[in-house]
């Protein structure tokens, strides 16, 4: 039971307030799906970088008071435990990280993901990075300060 | 009056902070922050029907919807009430009236965030209207889904009529 109330008390804590102010709503994947299915993928990766300038960042910033990597990170995290759309992993070496989301959505899925990153790490962040894209999932590599440093 | 229980929680010492400065910025009860979240995760996050569903940004809908024409947000929306609505209401409640369609209704409605929905009876007459915010073709969406639902129960064809914010259906039974 304690379990049950916890859970429910750490959803309304760490993540209504974020949903209600980003405008948050339910939907079923299979139509979000026929939806995303119906642009074409240059379109995908310009909406995702939309979403990524009008949407996303304005989460970080009521979330967490501040655009950083560490933030940013932290946002990604946090949205992929609640949203449901995608599976966020984030490895460090030195200063090499490695950010996949797994999404098994598909190329335009895919392409959609690319934008946002494009708009949160390289527009908002200024971090270069490379990337490896497939139906399946997106890739970003980037140089950045020991970042378990700074948290 | 509704009938009340007291239990007794061990809570981690953050959440516990958190609810308690939920509680004082909202100017409620500890009692009422509480119950807040556990209806939401009885009524909503726990029922079968609901399983699955994802949270997306209303903007990405009204970008993604922007893109289709009117008659595919209607044909999209009669296909979401065949082939959602209607299924996951024969899940949820094996008898599947047209009071349990209201009520999912009312559920999607209350937490889903996408749209309000409300039912009036006048002279035998059922008004059913859905309101929303995010363009017109999701009116097109939500007519073609009001459609398909409520003539399952009438057994005739229906049509909604629609504006850019609301789409209503008319019926007697």
């Amino acid at each position: 039971m304690n379990l049950v109330v916890g859970r429910a008390l750490r959803r309304l804590v760490e993540w209504d307030k974020v949903a209600e102010n980003a405008g948050l709503v339910v939907i079923s994947p299979v139509t979000l799906s026929k939806l995303m299915g119906s642009l074409t993928v240059e379109q995908a990766e310009a909406l995702g970088e939309s979403i990524g300038d009008e949407v996303w960042m304005p989460i970080v910033l009521s979330k967490y008071g501040e655009v950083t990597l560490v933030s940013t990170l932290d946002s990604i995290d946090l949205i992929s435990r609640y949203m449901g759309r995608f599976e966020f992993h984030r490895t460090a070496e030195g200063t090499k990280n490695v950010v996949t989301v797994r999404h098994g959505g598909g190329s335009k899925w895919s392409a959609f993901y690319l934008g946002a990153a494009k708009s949160i790490f390289k527009k908002h962040l200024g971090l270069d990075f490379v990337h490896h894209a497939s139906e399946e999932l997106v890739t970003i590599e980037f140089d950045a300060e020991n970042i378990e440093e700074t948290r | 009056m509704r009938r009340s229980r007291a239990r007794t929680f061990r809570l981690e010492a953050d959440l516990d902070d958190a609810i308690e400065e939920i509680s004082k910025n909202e100017r409620v009860s500890l009692n009422q922050v509480a119950n807040k979240a556990l209806k939401r995760y009885v009524e909503w996050d726990m029922a079968p029907s609901n399983r699955g569903l994802v949270s997306v940004p209303s903007m990405l809908l009204v970008k993604l919807m922007a893109a289709q024409s009117e008659e595919k947000a209607r044909a999209l929306g009669k296909w979401a009430g065949r082939e959602l609505f209607l299924p996951n209401l024969q899940a949820g409640h094996p008898t599947g009236s047209l009071e349990d369609a209201e009520r999912l209704m009312r559920m999607l409605a209350a937490y889903g965030s996408r749209f309000t929905f409300d039912h009036s009876i006048g002279r035998g007459k059922h008004i059913m209207t859905i309101g929303q915010k995010m363009g017109r073709n999701w009116s097109a969406y939500y007519a073609g889904a009001l459609e398909t639902i409520f003539e399952r129960f009438l057994g005739k064809p229906l049509r909604a009529t629609m504006t850019d914010n609301m789409c209503v259906v008319e019926f007697r039974m």
